[in-house]
């Protein structure tokens, strides 16, 4: 197998953090006597990703999601352990390695306030020796592909959220980076814009087989975007595996949504299955994968059905759990 | 080109955002403008002090004060706060000096206020023109320029070390005062080296802040005893101190927190 795009080993690193209490005595208090604190925001993680993977980095408030991908990104020194990108280390911070990298955070702007995107655009064409022709023919493209052709000449500061988002987008992948770290980069967009960028970033990938680690907390960026989930809670790895192996892992079942014509009793529907939620003339039940054909049926011999949906766990449902098998 | 077009857009948001520059020369000049009188003051009907004729005087002070749009700059406080609030993050993932950009970020601001105050200062020195007299050849011309890229490398150096001095600790400012002081003592900012006492003048020969301002305009008004020497060891201060400053840097970078998101 060819060697991967970036190897972690045993990646560490902890934060310091002073500790004061509540109010303005403790505050006193804390000139004279510090008391330290240390955090683990990531503590020992272990993963191999490969050219043209889309992973996404999953994992509740304070993971340590943001923390690996700045030290991945080479902004941030690892305690301990070892990471390398491209074949390189990324704490050196090596020209040729920043070239083919890039990191889009959410809420990080690297676009001048004052003046409008393409300006940055230039600066970025500047700093990455993109030459002329190659700019415009990628700015042409990701213009074109993103629908940014009336805010391109107004200040930054004047764009809505998502337009910034959009031209910092753009920005950070005019140098058509190999490996793009993605932080959030869907939030606080709307629901079409969130849509554009998914299946933009799907074709980026496709297109110059880009790797992509994105950390989200919209299930459908994952489902969409990423092939393999890597899942992380208290700076350790807990789950990593394609996607599908972990809906078919902890989807053993399904759910049958049920309208009923008739008041029926919980009691009667618990000889189907484990009822989900209840509600007199609605309900959802959770039958075994294998056997939700035959417990459909059943439902419709013995009750009279006003309507039945079979549906999937839903990711979301699948992760928390996840996540909770493993504390 | 990175770095000149960081500066060309530095200059773009300048004349964009049009801020009052014009009011910000008015004030600096003001305190060369008081110090100028008082030495008037003192000399009285006395032809010098130390050397200094009253003409030295001004153009010693006005010097300083435009001066200050070639070689001074304040980029050390900006990049403090930008190194503590993670605003550098970004950045530093590029191929890019993030230190070297804003300092060529502020080049704008000091470009555009220098030829705002030119007019300003001719009118002054029109006024000063019977006690003015000043004679360079070229050959010193050229050596003044060199001497005034040098100081403000110098200074530069300095700021730099200032805004990487947040890799440590909260606020950059007190450090930035100090700067400052020692500028105004040893640097001669606030009184010629010349008229200081001798203590403070044996000091200011092991120290690069008369490096900075003092050396160019003693050249201006050809006080050196040795002008090439002096420039020399302008060079020397740009080594020592880029050298303290890539240590500084390594050594800062890693205990950089990257705060934000
Ligand atoms: N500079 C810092 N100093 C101290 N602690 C920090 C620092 N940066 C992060 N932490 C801590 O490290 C832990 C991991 O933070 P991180 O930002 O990586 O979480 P995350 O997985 O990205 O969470 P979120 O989903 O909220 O973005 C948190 O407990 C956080 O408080
Ligand atoms: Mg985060």
């Amino acid at each position: 197998m060819e060697t991967p795009v970036i190897r972690v080993k045993n990646l560490k690193k902890y934060f310091r953090v002073a500790q004061k209490g509540e109010g303005f005595g403790a505050a006193v208090a804390s000139l004279f006597r510090r008391e330290y604190r240390e955090v683990k925001a990531v503590d020992g993680i272990d993963f191999d990703i490969h050219a043209g993977e889309m992973v996404a980095f999953l994992g509740p408030n304070g993971a340590g999601k943001t923390t690996t991908l700045k030290m991945l990104s080479g902004i941030l020194q690892p305690t301990s352990g070892e990471a390398s990108v491209l074949g390189f280390n990324p704490q050196e911070r090596n020209p040729e390695f920043q070239r083919q990298i890039s990191l889009v955070m959410g809420q990080r702007n690297q676009l001048w306030w004052n003046l409008p995107a393409t300006d940055t655009f230039l600066l970025n064409k500047d700093i990455y020796k993109v030459p002329l022709d190659q700019y415009r023919l990628i700015l042409d493209e990701l213009v074109e592909l993103l629908d940014l052709q009336d805010v391109l000449s107004s200040p930054v500061r004047k764009l809505s959220l998502g337009q910034r988002m959009k031209c910092e987008l753009v920005a950070s992948l005019l140098h058509r980076p190999k490996v793009v770290f993605l932080d959030e980069p869907t939030i606080g967009l709307d629901l079409a814009m969130q849509k554009k960028i998914r299946a933009f970033l799907k074709e980026y990938n496709k297109k110059y087989n880009a790797t992509i680690i994105l950390t989200s907390h919209y299930m459908d960026d994952v489902k969409e975007v990423c092939d393999r989930v890597i899942l992380i809670n208290h700076g350790r790895k807990i789950y990593d595996d394609q996607i599908k192996k972990l809906i078919s892992e902890y989807a053993h079942e399904k759910y049958l949504q049920v309208d009923f014509e008739n008041e029926v009793s919980k009691e009667a529907l618990e000889g189907i299955g484990k009822v989900v939620e209840f509600g007199g003339l609605q309900a959802v039940i959770a039958v075994p994968r294998a056997e939700h054909a035959k417990k459909a049926a059943e439902l419709l011999t013995r009750f009279e059905i006003d309507n039945i949906d079979i549906q999937e766990v839903e990711l979301e449902d699948i992760i928390l759990k996840s996540f909770a098998d493993h504390v | 080109m990175k770095y000149l077009r960081t500066f060309l857009l530095a200059l773009q948001v300048e004349f964009s955002s049009r801020i009052n520059i014009f009011g910000w020369f008015l004030c600096s000049l003001i305190p060369s403008l008081l110090l100028i009188l008082v030495w008037f003051a003192i000399l009285g009907e006395r032809e010098s002090i130390s050397g200094f004729t009253k003409g030295d005087f001004a153009v010693y002070y006005l010097f300083i004060t435009m001066g200050w749009y070639i070689v001074g700059g304040t980029f050390g406080i900006s990049t403090g706060r930008k190194i503590k609030n993670g605003m550098i993050n970004t950045t530093l993932l590029k191929p890019y000096n993030v230190v070297l950009g804003q300092c060529l970020e502020e080049q704008a601001w000091k470009a555009i206020s220098f030829f705002l105050a030119l007019p300003i200062m001719v009118f002054i020195v029109f006024l000063l023109r019977d006690n003015i007299s000043i004679h360079l050849s070229f050959g010193h011309i050229l050596l003044l320029i060199v001497s005034l890229i040098l100081g403000g490398i110098n200074f530069a150096l300095i700021q730099g070390l200032v805004g990487i001095s947040a890799f440590w600790i909260t606020e950059v400012w007190p450090v930035d005062h100090l700067r400052v002081i020692l500028l105004s003592l040893f640097g001669g900012l606030l009184v010629p080296l010349a008229l200081m006492p001798s203590a403070v003048r044996a000091l200011s020969d092991f120290l690069p802040f008369k490096y900075m301002f003092y050396v160019p305009v003693s050249i201006l008004l050809s006080k050196n005893s040795n002008p090439y020497l002096d420039a020399g060891i302008q060079l020397l201060y740009i080594g020592i101190l880029f050298g303290i400053y890539t240590l500084v840097w390594s050594r800062g970078i890693k205990k950089y927190e990257a705060i934000g998101i």
